[in-house]
C-alpha cells in the first residue's frame, strides 16, 4: 500500500488509527503486527509468506546469536546463518535476473531470466533483521523472546517499505514500552502532512516536468532542457524520498515510536562528503556500523581504507538496484569520497560558501544523471545533451516554454530544499507563540493535507521512486 | 534545529490532533456514504465499479487493484478537488495543462503539433477515395481554434502552424478534391466580433459552422442559409477543453445554436435502426456534453431526409465539427448521408454512393482531426 494512496489515507490509515487507540496496551503489538501485515499483503499477497519467513529466522538466529547464553561459536554460527538468509534473500529476488543477463552476454549462454517480481520493501526489512542479529551478536541488545514483538519491529508499516531503516537497539524499550502522547499525535501529524505534501505536491509536480522532457521529441529538445531535467530528478528524487522518510516518521510519532532522522537538508552540503552524512543518513550508517567498521574502517592505513570506502559505496550503490548504472553511481561517489578525504578537503575548508555548494551540487547532480538512466544509451545520450555533444542547441522556444512553466515550483522546490522555511516557522513561534501555534501551524497543516489530496485524487497514479529498491 | 523541537501547549497540540481527525474523518465518511456514480460528466467517462469480493481475487492481489481504481474514482469532492488542482497549477505558472493552455479572454487553446507523417497519409486515403468514386467532391478544411485566435496565446507559448499544415495538405490534395479552406471565414468572423469558436470546447460555434457553411455553399453557386434558421440558447456550456483543464475561473461559454421550423427533417441512424425528427437530441441540453446534442453525437452511418425541394443528395465524410453544419444544409439537399469513419469499419462507401445514387461528396474535417485520426485508412 502507498502512503499517498486514497485507499491508505482514506480506509487503511483511519481504520488503524482508530482501533490502535481503543485496543488495551497489552494487545496493541500484535495489533500493529497484523495491520502491518495487512499492509503488505495489500498488492503483494503472495510475498507475505516471504516475510513472514524472514522474521522467524531473525527471531531463531536472534536468540542463538547470544554469547552469554550459548556460547561464542553457536552464536557466531547462527550470525552467520542471518547473513547468508538474508544476502542470500536479496541475491535471490533482487539480483537473479541481473546476474544470469551478465552470464549470458558474458559467457554467450542462454539462460533463461528467473523473472521474479521484487518483493516490495525487502532491501529495507532484510537490513533491518540483519542489523538486529548482528546487534544480539555484538551484546548490544538482548534478544527478543516474544515474536510478536520482533515481528512488529520488521513488519512495522510506517517504515516497512521505503525507510528510514530503523534500527532494533534504536526501538528496542518503545517496543515493549511506549506512550502515545497527545503532544507526539500532535508532532506526528505535523510531520505527515509535510511529508505528503513533499511528495503528492511537490514531487509529483517537478516529476512532471522530468517526464515532458523525457518524452519529447529530440528535435524539441536543447541542451539547457538536458540540465533543467536533470534539476527536475534531483529535486523529485530529493522531496519524494524524503517526503516518505517524514510520513514514516510522522506515522511513527503517533502510534508512539520515536525514529531517527534519515535527511539533513542534504542539498545545502559544500561537499560530496557533507552530502552523505545528509542523505540517507539511516542507510550510510548501516553500511557504516556493518561493512566499513568490521571491514577496519580507517585503522588500518590509507591503502585499506580507501580500498573500504570503495567496497561500501559500491554495495550502497549496488543495493539501490540491479544494475550495473547504480553500481557506477556508488562508484563515482566512493572516488569522489577518497579524493575530496586526501586531495580536495584543505582547499574545500578555506573556499568561500557560494564556490563550494556550486561544487557540491555540480558532482550530486552529475551522480542523479548516472542514478536515473537504467538503460546506458539513455545515459550517455542524456550525458552528451548535457555538455553539448548530443548536436543540440544551447537553448530554443521549447526550453523557455518548460522553464517558464515550472519556474515557481523550481523556486519553491529551492527553498524547500534548505532549512529556511523551518527557521522561518521557529521565528514566527518566538514572535506569536501562541497564534502560531493554535492557528497557524494547524492552519497551514489542513491547506497542505487538503491540497494534498486534491493533487493525488486528479493526479495520475505515482508511486514512491524508492519502492523499486 | 527541526521544527518539532518547539515546546507546544496541550491546547495547540488538540487542535493539530483534531485537524488531522476531521481531516481523515471528512474524506474517509465522505466517500463511504455518497452515492456513487456511474459516469463522470466531467471527465467524460465510465467510472470504475463496486469491486467484488472472492478470495480468488484477494490472493491474486486483484482485489486490490480494483478497490484502488474504484477509490481513486470516486474519492468525495473528486470534481471540486481536480478543479482546485487545476487552478493551483494556473497560479504556479502552469499555462499549458494536459495540451491546453489559457488563454487571454478566457480562452482554452489546445496545442497544436504537427504529425507530418500521418497528415499527408490521411491526404493520401482522401485523395484515392475521390479518384475512385465518380462524383464532385469537396473538402471544407476547418482550422482549430489555437490557429485563429494564435493571438491570444500567453507569453511564451509554443505551437506548430496549422497555416503551414493547411499549406501541406493543400499541395498534397488531388485535383479531384476542391478545397475549400475555412480560416479566412473564420478569421473575418472573429474579426467582427463574433465568437467563431467556443473558448472551453475543442469546437467551432453555431455562428463560426454557419459563417463557413454559407461561404461554401456560394462558392459552389448555392444559395446561403436563409433567414429562416433561427438561433436559440439553452444555457451555460463546459466543453471538453474545460474538462482538460478545469481550473476555477473558467467562464462558461454559452451554447447556442440554429434551427429552421420551416424545413423539417428525419434523421435515420441506419447502424442503430432507430429514427428521430429532427438534428437536435434536446436531451442533452441539460448535460455537460451540450456539443453532442448535435444527433447525439457521433454515429457511423445517418440518413437524414429533408422538407427540401431541391431533389439534391450528398454525402458527408466528416469529424464531430460537421456535426454543427450539416444541419445547414438541410435547405438544399433533400437527402443527407452522414459517415463517420471512427465507426464505420468494414463498410465501404463508394459502395453507399452508388447504392444510394448520391450527387456529390462533402468532407468537413479540422485540422487536428487529419494531423491525429488513424481511421481514414477504413476509407473506401
Amino acid at each position: 500500500m502507498v502512503f499517498s494512496s486514497t485507499v491508505f489515507l482514506f480506509a487503511f490509515l483511519p481504520a488503524v488509527l482508530a482501533l490502535y487507540f481503543i485496543v488495551p496496551a497489552g494487545v496493541k503489538n500484535i495489533f500493529l503486527f497484523i495491520a502491518s501485515l495487512i499492509f503488505y499483503a495489500w498488492g503483494e499477497p503472495k510475498y507475505v509468506w516471504l516475510m513472514l519467513a524472514s522474521i522467524t529466522a531473525a527471531y531463531v538466529t536472534g536468540i542463538f546469536a547470544d554469547k552469554e547464553k550459548y556460547g561464542k561459536k553457536t552464536a557466531l554460527i547462527s550470525t552467520a546463518a542471518a547473513v547468508v538468509w538474508n544476502i542470500a534473500l536479496l541475491l535471490y529476488f533482487k539480483y537473479s535476473d541481473f546476474f544470469v543477463l551478465n552470464a549470458n552476454s558474458l559467457f554467450s549462454l542462454s539462460l533463461k531470466l528467473p523473472g521474479l517480481a521484487l518483493p516490495i520493501g525487502i532491501s529495507f526489512y532484510s537490513f533491518q533483521s540483519l542489523s538486529y542479529v548482528i546487534d544480539v551478536y555484538r551484546g548490544e541488545v538482548k534478544p527478543q523472546k516474544n515474536f510478536i514483538t520482533l515481528g512488529t519491529y520488521v513488519a512495522l508499516f510506517p517504515q516497512l517499505i521505503a525507510g528510514p531503516i530503523v534500527r532494533y537497539q534504536d526501538i528496542e524499550e518503545q517496543l515493549s514500552k511506549r506512550t502515545a502522547t497527545l503532544e507526539k499525535f500532535a508532532s506526528g501529524v505535523k510531520r505527515f502532512s509535510v511529508g505528503l505534501a513533499k511528495k503528492a505536491i511537490l514531487a509529483n509536480g517537478i516529476y512532471a516536468l522530468f517526464q515532458e522532457i523525457q518524452s519529447a521529441d529530440p528535435s524539441s529538445l536543447s541542451v539547457g532542457a538536458a540540465w533543467l531535467s536533470a534539476a527536475a530528478f534531483t529535486f523529485q528524487i530529493y522531496f519524494d524520498f524524503s517526503g516518505y522518510s517524514d510520513m514514516a516518521i510522522g506515522l511513527g510519532k503517533m502510534l508512539g515510536f520515536e525514529f531517527l532522522e534519515n535527511f539533513n537538508y542534504p542539498y545545502v552540503s559544500r561537499s560530496v562528503t557533507e552530502f552523505w552524512r545528509r542523505w540517507h543518513m539511516s542507510l550510510s550508517s548501516w553500511f557504516r556500523d556493518y561493512v566499513y567498521i568490521p571491514l577496519g574502517g580507517n585503522r588500518k592505513g590509507r591503502l585499506r581504507q580507501c580500498a573500504n570506502i570503495m567496497i561500501v559505496w559500491f554495495l550502497t550503490g549496488f543495493w539501490h538496484g540491479a544494475n550495473w548504472n547504480f553500481a557506477m553511481w556508488g562508484v563515482y561517489f566512493g572516488v569522489l569520497l577518497i579524493v575530496e578525504k586526501f586531495l580536495l578537503k584543505k582547499y574545500l575548508d578555506k573556499l568561500p560558501a557560494f564556490i563550494t555548494h556550486v561544487y557540491a551540487l555540480f558532482f550530486i547532480v552529475i551522480g542523479w544523471g548516472i542514478f536515473a538512466y537504467e538503460d546506458s544509451a539513455q545515459l550517455a545520450q542524456n550525458f552528451k545533451n548535457m555538455f553539448g555533444l548530443g548536436g543540440l542547441p544551447l537553448w530554443n522556444a521549447q526550453t523557455t516554454l518548460w522553464l517558464m512553466q515550472y519556474l515557481p515550483l523550481l523556486v519553491i522546490l529551492a527553498f524547500g530544499s534548505a532549512p529556511t522555511l523551518s527557521r522561518f516557522g521557529k521565528l514566527l513561534n518566538e514572535k506569536y507563540g501562541g497564534l502560531y501555534q493554535l492557528v497557524i501551524e494547524p492552519l497551514t497543516c489542513a491547506v497542505l493535507l487538503f491540497a494534498s489530496t486534491a493533487f493525488i485524487s486528479s493526479g495520475a497514479f505515482n508511486p514512491f521512486m524508492y519502492f523499486r529498491f | 534545529m527541526k521544527l518539532e523541537d518547539i515546546k507546544r501547549s496541550r491546547a495547540a497540540c488538540a487542535v493539530m490532533a483534531a485537524v488531522f481527525t476531521v481531516f481523515l474523518a471528512f474524506f474517509t465518511l465522505g466517500t463511504l456514504l455518497q452515492q456513487p456514480k456511474d459516469f463522470s460528466e466531467m471527465e467524460n467517462r465510465t467510472l470504475a465499479k463496486k469491486p467484488e469480493l472472492s478470495s480468488e481475487k484477494l490472493l491474486s492481489g486483484e482485489l486490490d487493484e480494483d478497490v484502488e481504481e474504484y477509490m481513486s474514482d470516486h474519492v468525495f469532492l473528486k470534481d471540486a478537488m481536480m478543479c482546485f488542482r487545476t487552478t493551483c497549477d494556473y497560479f504556479s505558472g502552469k499555462t499549458l495543462q494536459n495540451g491546453v493552455y489559457f488563454s487571454k479572454d478566457g480562452y482554452l487553446l489546445q496545442r497544436f503539433a504537427e504529425d507530418e507523417a500521418n497528415l499527408l497519409k490521411n491526404v493520401s486515403y482522401l485523395n484515392d477515395f475521390a479518384e475512385k468514386i465518380n462524383v464532385p467532391t469537396d473538402l471544407i478544411l476547418a482550422p482549430n481554434s489555437v490557429c485563429v485566435n494564435k493571438d491570444k496565446l500567453p507569453a511564451f507559448a509554443c505551437t506548430d502552424d496549422q497555416r503551414e499544415a493547411a499549406e501541406k495538405i493543400r499541395a498534397q490534395l488531388s485535383s479531384k478534391i476542391n478545397l475549400f479552406d475555412a480560416y479566412e471565414t473564420l478569421t473575418a468572423l472573429q474579426a467582427q466580433g463574433i465568437q467563431a469558436y467556443y473558448r472551453t470546447d475543442h469546437h467551432w460555434t453555431a455562428s463560426g459552422a454557419r459563417a463557413v457553411c454559407d461561404n461554401w455553399l456560394i462558392s459552389q453557386g448555392l444559395s446561403p442559409t436563409s433567414a429562416d434558421f433561427i438561433p436559440d440558447t439553452v444555457g451555460d456550456f463546459y466543453g471538453t477543453l474545460y474538462s482538460k483543464a478545469p481550473a476555477a475561473f473558467v467562464k462558461p461559454d454559452e451554447f447556442s445554436f440554429f434551427e429552421n421550423k420551416n424545413i423539417g427533417c428525419t434523421v435515420e441512424y441506419l447502424n442503430e435502426g432507430k429514427t428521430a425528427d429532427g438534428c437536435m437530441d434536446e436531451s442533452f441540453f441539460d448535460k455537460k456534453d451540450k456539443y453532442a446534442s448535435y444527433f447525439g453525437g457521433n454515429f457511423a452511418k445517418i440518413k437524414i431526409t429533408s422538407g427540401s425541394k431541391s431533389g439534391k443528395s450528398i454525402l458527408v465524410l466528416k469529424d464531430s465539427y460537421a456535426n454543427s453544419l450539416i444541419p445547414l444544409l438541410t435547405e438544399q439537399f433533400s437527402e443527407i448521408y452522414v459517415v463517420d469513419l471512427r465507426y464505420l469499419h468494414f463498410e465501404s462507401v463508394s459502395d453507399i454512393i452508388q447504392q444510394n445514387n448520391i450527387e456529390r461528396v462533402l468532407m468537413v474535417y479540422n485540422i487536428d482531426f487529419i494531423n491525429e485520426d488513424k481511421n481514414f485508412i477504413w476509407l473506401e
